[in-house]
């Protein structure tokens, strides 16, 4: 009767831990004003554009088990980019099944659009977790290049929206224990078309490791996995998948992506951090990879426009409590294309940031029909709240 | 009759004191521990990391269980709030709400500034053990702002991945409060300095309730917590220290 008494006690305490937020709203969020100029091969056509971006999340939970959460996205677009034929419409698209982004103002020298890229409510009792509707899902485990990634879009280069786009799913995970679950991910995209995958997560030694199979978007079928962990105080980050493509799918011979990466973090706050990444078929050099890679960067596009081998280095180092400076190049072989990138970080006040990036692609190598050369730079003004 | 009332007195008017100054260092530490700790300990604390031109402030709630188990939540400033750190034995987790993404953290980080301040990742989730990790050697008393304490100094044991060389610790002969340490590198040259202000009972407990760390060679910036809750003994599973509830906290 006694142990029966103390476990009633330690769930009513457990459940304590978090009740006093059931029924709060929870409100936040930034706004970016953002200078941008871009120009190619570096002559005299300049172009700009300013965007003023703001983020707004919120939180509900109406009950012990029960929680809504939503993520809106308004930007304010003004300059020269707006005279690209098709960029309101391209900026107004919605990716997912629901079309949750509208262009409010569209004007000459304006365009105000608004997206949804957050909608969804969690159910969550015991080991379950199940959530429906709008939603981030990343399965990434290395910092650049994910292979398991089939229903998030990161990107390396897009440094001004880390939350990225959701997409539309029914996600329901188990929690085996403290540092083990199992997931099931199905998922529409806006042409119907199906994405579902089961992945199990956990942990051995001191290794987090993941295994995933699923089919992406009604096209390939997909086995994969990812591992991280620490030897001696370097991490090592690992994420593999064969990509088999359902037409003639006994006859046609898969692609493999792979990547592997490794961080070490010094005393001096220095942090070195480096990324391979091999894919026996992507695509070989076009200019429309390239700008799909810039305009368009999605996880599926960037390890499908990336042949062979790729490489990429970072250093991030904080010369003072305020400033943080990260460094970055990579080597694109498929795409023959090399990339260098400067982030200056400077805390202005508490929630106010302001950084500096500067952006630079440029084509290499003799057997490629265009020399090509872009270059953005961004100065960011950034409030949270 | 009379030497067992004797005896008993004896006992009742030394016996403290004679068992405290057998003590051994470990046994003073274990009480350090058991005391500023419990079993469980829920706490919500702020800390303001000062510097020559600017000040910041980190809103930190914070569950752990021995030192085994602990959990820390970020509840300000806005760009930081709802990462989560998780510590379970070594494992260490990072979870960022933002880009839903949980990093496993590296024991390299354990030297290393947690959120910008002079408290280390090893001193917020406690991955080291001053128990278990180190040997532990007393030496003598000396008094600390007007308290008698015990002088301890503790060593890391050969085969402990652990970020300090050396740690020297005050601990009052009264209460057993960590009043003072000193954080030493493996070359013996002072890195930080602790020290404990404001005694408060929280639930019969004696703990300090500001904090501050100064760096030896940094004179001019320190790292202040202050203790605005402490709850002790919460019933918490170890489950409770689990990836689902370091995404689920608020």
């Amino acid at each position: 009767m006694k142990k029966y008494i103390f476990l009633f006690c330690v769930i009513i305490s457990s459940q304590d831990l978090f009740s006093q937020e059931v029924g709060k709203i929870e409100f936040s969020g930034y706004v970016n004003e953002m200078f941008s100029v871009f120009t190619e091969n570096l002559d005299n056509s300049w172009y700009w554009q300013n965007t003023v971006h703001n983020r707004l999340t919120f939180g509900w939970q109406p009950g012990e088990y029960w929680r809504i959460d939503a993520g809106i996205r308004n930007r304010l677009f003004s300059g020269d980019f707006l005279d690209i034929p098709g960029y309101a419409k391209n900026m107004g698209k919605d990716n997912g099944y629901m079309d949750l982004s509208w262009n409010i103002m569209d004007k000459k020298n304006a365009l105000l659009n608004m997206a949804c890229d957050r909608l969804y409510l969690t159910f969550e009792k015991e080991k379950w977790c199940l959530k429906l509707g709008r939603q981030r899902v990343n399965w990434g485990q290395t910092f650049v290049w994910n292979a398991n990634d089939l229903f998030n879009s990161y990107s390396f280069f897009d440094f001004d929206y880390i939350e990225r786009p959701g997409c539309d799913a029914f996600r329901g995970t188990y929690y085996h224990n403290a540092t083990s679950f199992s997931e099931v991910v199905v998922s529409l995209d806006h042409s119907k078309k199906v994405t579902a995958a089961l992945l199990h997560h956990g942990t051995i030694k001191n290794f987090d490791y993941q295994v995933m199979t699923g089919i992406q978007a009604e096209d390939d079928y997909v086995v994969g996995g990812a591992f991280t962990g620490d030897v001696k105080g370097v991490n090592l980050r690992g994420e593999f998948a064969y990509r088999q493509p359902l037409d003639n799918f006994g006859k046609s011979t898969g692609i493999i992506e792979a990547s592997f990466g490794a961080d070490y973090l010094f005393s001096n706050q220095l942090m070195l951090q480096g990324e391979v990444m091999y894919n026996n078929k992507g695509s070989i050099f076009s200019a429309n990879n390239i700008l799909k890679l810039i305009l368009h960067p999605s996880s599926a596009n960037i390890m499908s426009a990336m042949n062979s081998w790729n490489v990429v280095g970072m250093v991030f180092y904080p010369p003072t409590d305020r400033l943080s400076l990260s460094i970055s190049g990579m080597y694109m072989s498929g795409l023959e294309t090399c990339f260098a990138g400067v982030i200056m970080d400077y805390s202005l006040w508490r929630n106010l940031d302001f950084s500096v990036i500067s952006q630079y692609f440029t084509t290499v190598g003799d057997t490629i029909p265009i020399d090509a050369r872009a270059w953005f730079g961004f100065a960011r003004l950034k409030f949270s709240f | 009759m009379t030497k067992r009332f004797i005896f008993i007195c004896c006992v009742l008017l030394f016996g403290g004191s004679l068992s405290a100054q057998e003590l051994t260092a470990k046994q003073i530490l274990e009480k350090v521990t058991s005391n500023k700790q419990g079993e469980t300990l829920y706490s919500e604390v702020t800390m303001t990391i000062v510097r020559p031109t600017w000040t910041r402030v980190v809103g930190v709630k914070n569950w752990t269980k021995g030192e085994k188990y602990s959990l820390i939540l970020i509840t300000s400033p806005a760009k930081d709030k709802g990462q989560a750190f998780l510590k379970r034995d070594k494992d260490l987790w990072n979870w960022m709400p933002s880009i839903d993404r949980m990093v496993k953290m590296s024991s390299s980080v354990m030297g290393q500034s947690w959120m910008g301040s002079d408290f280390t990742n090893d001193d917020m989730t406690k991955h080291s053990s001053k128990l278990e990790d180190y040997t532990h050697e007393l030496n003598g008393t000396e008094n600390v702002r007007g308290d008698e304490c015990y002088k301890l100094t503790l060593v890391p044991r050969e085969e402990a991945a652990v970020v300090w060389g050396k740690i020297v610790m005050w601990i009052t002969k009264k209460d057993f409060i960590e009043v003072k340490s000193e954080f030493y590198d493996e070359d013996g040259v002072l890195i930080n300095t602790y020290n404990g202000y404001d005694i408060k009972e929280y639930q019969g407990r004696k703990i300090p309730s500001r904090l501050e760390v100064v760096p030896a060679d940094k004179p001019n910036q320190k790292t202040v917590l202050t203790v605005l809750k402490n709850d002790f003994n919460k019933p918490m599973s170890d489950d409770f220290f689990s990836q689902q509830n370091m995404k689920k906290l608020r």
